[in-house]
């Protein structure tokens, strides 16, 4: 659905250089901290920007070619651009029945009295969390193809994020060959929704894992001094100094319970792939 | 195209107690005003009002969305110009209708051949404005693009004072090359000198809607 082959986009002070692939079907994160490169690689992909050299091919055309016709399978969700705040959410279903072939009017309505988002009050004045129901409903209703999500659960309360990762569950439901890129910050959001990861830190894809591998063979070991010193650290991926010894990242987890029961062993999640591999 | 249409119609009657106040402000100047000049104020009024979509658009950093959508620049600003100048002769229609019941009830008759011309030119006139300004409006944004403005209303200013400043020195019978003949088929052939006119009129707002274009696709979002 997606290929991106040695990306590049420099900026006065930062470098974006990535590859990276989404399968048909699939439905791939994009993590990583703030700053890291997830928007920009997302605006290549959208070509809103022009890459410095590399290719973006999202479903068999490069973007540079893309024609608007071509952006009817996509649905998109910035984190900080949708539409204007002096519009009413009966004035986007206006624009939306105008702009896509397929948009589903019904489903859309539906799903705002479903999530109690009101249809005649103008945008800015809604909350966070309804602004953001806006912005994913939008990308959903017109059955696209391909869903490219920026951070958009970003700066919302629990219940608000839990909609909206609802929405996006259900709409995979129902659309199982649909693709969906989603990068976040919120690395929790992405552990029950996504088959693979991509990490990226100062503009580089610095892991590519499934998600599931990462649930199930990651962990944190929190090892002590001599332990540290006589076990066998060929399955570390990355240590840091704590108090109480060092406290290491694997993906080998179970090698480590079986050998070394001494040592303390903790599920890894996305969250600590971020704060060890990225981290200072 | 249709969508963007959609979106800027909806924009604009967010605005529809604006729209309102113009229109009363227009009535009260038409009673004051005699000719044509109400028609080219309203229909002023209305292109500055369409241009505010792009204000709106901009707002808030809604670019990056707006061309995610299934749109093109071409569309983007095709759509635009169309909504200036549609919105601008809606506002020629209004100010006309202002213009023929005022005259109904003051009584004063409207003299049609000088208002037809005048209307048609200052409808030209105005889309070239408009043209060159959607293209700073786009280029530079909201702030940026009244600094340029302002500099082009300076350079206008002091082109103005230039022939000003001839015409007081020299009189019509003495002026030469261009001016003089521009002048001579003023008196000849008046309406070869409007073809004219609206030709070059017509042809700067295509070269404006080009640039456009190609700066709105080298722009990054």
């Amino acid at each position: 659905m997606i290929t991106i082959e040695n990306l590049v986009k420099r900026y006065r002070d930062f470098e974006l250089n990535v590859s990276l692939e989404i399968p048909d079907g699939q439905v791939c994160g994009l993590v990583g901290k703030n700053g890291a490169g997830k928007s920009t690689t997302i605006k290549s992909i959208l070509g809103l920007i022009k890459p410095d050299s590399g290719k973006v091919v999202v479903m068999g055309k490069n973007t540079a070619d893309m024609k608007a016709s071509d952006k009817q399978n996509i649905g998109v969700a910035l984190a900080e651009s949708g539409f204007s705040g002096y519009l009413t959410v009966n004035d986007v279903i206006a624009i939306l029945k105008n702009m896509y072939d397929d948009f589903d009017e019904e489903y859309f309505r539906h799903l705002c009295i479903r999530f109690d988002v009101p249809l005649g009050k103008v945008i800015r004045e809604f909350s966070t969390g309804m602004k953001a129901k806006v912005r994913v409903l939008s990308a959903i209703s017109h059955r696209a193809k391909l869903l490219i999500m920026d951070e958009p659960t970003s700066g919302l309360d629990v219940e608000a994020r839990n909609d909206i990762l609802d929405i996006l569950r259900e709409y995979l439901k129902e659309n199982e060959d649909c693709s969906i890129l989603i990068s976040s910050h919120i690395s929790s959001d992405l552990e029950n929704l996504c088959d693979d990861i991509y990490l990226i830190h100062e503009g580089k894809i610095i892991l590519h894992e499934d998600t599931d591998r990462i649930l199930s063979s990651y962990a944190i070991l929190k090892v002590d001094e001599e332990t540290y010193g006589k076990m066998d650290r060929s399955y570390v991926l990355k240590e840091k100094k704590e108090n109480y010894g060092y406290r290491c990242l694997t993906d080998q987890k179970q090698f480590y319970m079986e050998n070394y029961p001494e040592i303390v062993v903790e599920n890894g999640s996305i969250d600590d792939l971020i704060l060890m591999l990225t981290g200072r | 195209m249709k969508g963007l249409l959609v979106k800027d119609m909806r924009l604009t009657l967010q605005r529809k107690q604006t729209l309102l106040i113009f229109l009363v402000v227009s009535v009260a100047l038409g009673f004051s005003f005699d000719g044509s000049f109400i028609v080219t104020y309203v229909s002023m009024l209305m292109m500055i009002t369409a241009m505010g979509t792009i204000s709106y658009d901009e707002f808030d950093n809604g670019y990056p969305f707006l061309f995610s959508l299934p749109i093109d620049c071409k569309t983007y600003v095709t759509e635009k110009y169309a909504f200036c100048f549609g919105m601008e002769l809606a506002g020629t229609v209004v100010g006309l209708i202002i213009m023929f019941i005022t005259s109904f009830l003051t009584g004063k008759p409207v003299e049609m051949d000088g208002m037809i011309s005048g209307v048609i030119g200052s409808f030209l006139g105005m889309s070239m404005v408009c043209a060159v300004l959607v293209y700073f409006q786009l280029k530079f944004g909201i702030e940026k693009s009244r600094m340029v403005i302002f500099g082009g209303y300076g350079v206008i200013a002091v082109i103005l004072l230039m022939f000003k400043n001839y015409f007081n020195s020299h009189s019509i019978s003495e002026a030469t090359g261009l001016v003089r003949a521009v002048i001579d088929l003023a008196v000849r052939n008046p309406a070869l000198l409007l073809v004219i006119i609206t030709a070059v009129l017509l042809a700067i707002i295509y070269v404006m809607y080009v640039l456009t274009v190609r700066m709105m696709e080298k722009k990054e979002f």
